[in-house]
């Protein structure tokens, strides 16, 4: 396993980490406890674990004096990026129109709903940039070192 | 010129079309409430047409039987696609939270709230610059390269 796919699995888990967490959180606030809506989503707070797979690149350090990437690499990353960008742009939009299609032209919505909008697509873009460079390389091939 | 430029160019020349339109709208006499205005800006999902036909109804392209589309051709489009969604990051985050930063300060009292509608308007642009970046870009690469693109 490379550098690239140790850095995506990092990012992969700690981002599922997050969501899931913040999944179980806003659910016993909002369901069991009985928390009105704007105090039970705090349990998104959560989503911040999911910023340790930024860590990734200082844990997994370049080998020195080696070449650690190569035209294959590059690549992949570069259509992993494409991937992660277009599943996030794609989920800006359905996230934008949700409210107009839903609730209809004249609604009026939470302006809190736009940062979360950006938070969803962020973390779709991270997450499917991980996963879409651990299904090029194969989830464990031993031959990319 | 091959089909990946015929298509960007096609691209941008709805974009300016429908821009133009829209400029006419805006400061035409009749001088309608500015939401109209921008919910005519709905016609921007025109966009989509060409993008789901593909074109060819339109305009005469390549033969068939012939290789249309070789390594540097997709290389340009991944780049073009790759620069589109890079504008897009850089620009998406200033309506999400410019208009969060601005509602919630000018705001009289409890959460600050929006339209449906204007979340649409953030959408569209999207779409509006994600299309025109990759169609410029693709545009200015072939411009770049050393051949003229023609298959």
């Amino acid at each position: 396993m490379n550098r690239i796919q140790k850095m995506a699995w990092w990012m992969a888990i700690w981002i599922s980490a997050g969501t899931i967490l913040a999944a179980i959180a806003v659910a016993v606030l909002f369901f069991v406890i009985g928390m009105p809506w704007p105090i039970a989503r705090a349990g998104l707070g959560f989503l911040g674990i999911a910023g340790f797979g930024g860590l990734g690149s200082l844990i997994f350090k370049k080998d020195k004096g080696k070449v650690t990437c190569d035209e294959r690499d590059r690549l992949i990353n570069n259509r992993a990026a494409v991937a992660g960008f277009g599943s996030a742009y794609m989920v800006a939009g359905v996230l934008c129109m949700l409210p107009f299609f839903v609730l209809g032209p004249a609604a009026t919505i939470s302006v809190t709903w736009l940062p979360d909008i950006f938070m969803a697509a962020g973390l779709t873009a991270f997450f499917v940039h991980s996963v879409a460079i651990l299904a090029q390389y194969g989830w464990r091939a031993k031959d990319n070192e | 010129m091959n089909k990946i430029q015929k298509k960007a160019f096609m691209r941008v020349a709805v974009v300016v079309f429908l821009a133009v339109i829209s400029a006419v709208i805006l400061f035409s006499d009749r001088q309608p409430p500015l939401l109209d205005v921008l919910g005519g800006l709905g016609f921007m999902w025109l966009l989509f047409i060409p993008a789901l036909i593909d074109l060819p109804p339109f305009i005469p392209f390549c033969k068939k039987g012939k290789i249309i589309v070789d390594e540097r051709d997709a290389r340009i489009v991944q780049r073009a696609t790759a620069q589109a969604f890079g504008a897009f990051w850089y620009v998406f985050p200033i309506p999400c939270m410019g208009l969060y930063l601005f509602v919630n300060a000018y705001r009289t009292e409890g959460v600050g709230m929006i339209s449906s509608s204007v979340l649409t308007l953030i959408a569209g642009g999207g779409v509006i610059l994600v299309t025109l970046v990759q169609s410029v870009s693709i545009i200015a690469q072939y411009r770049k390269g050393d051949g003229d693109g023609d298959k």
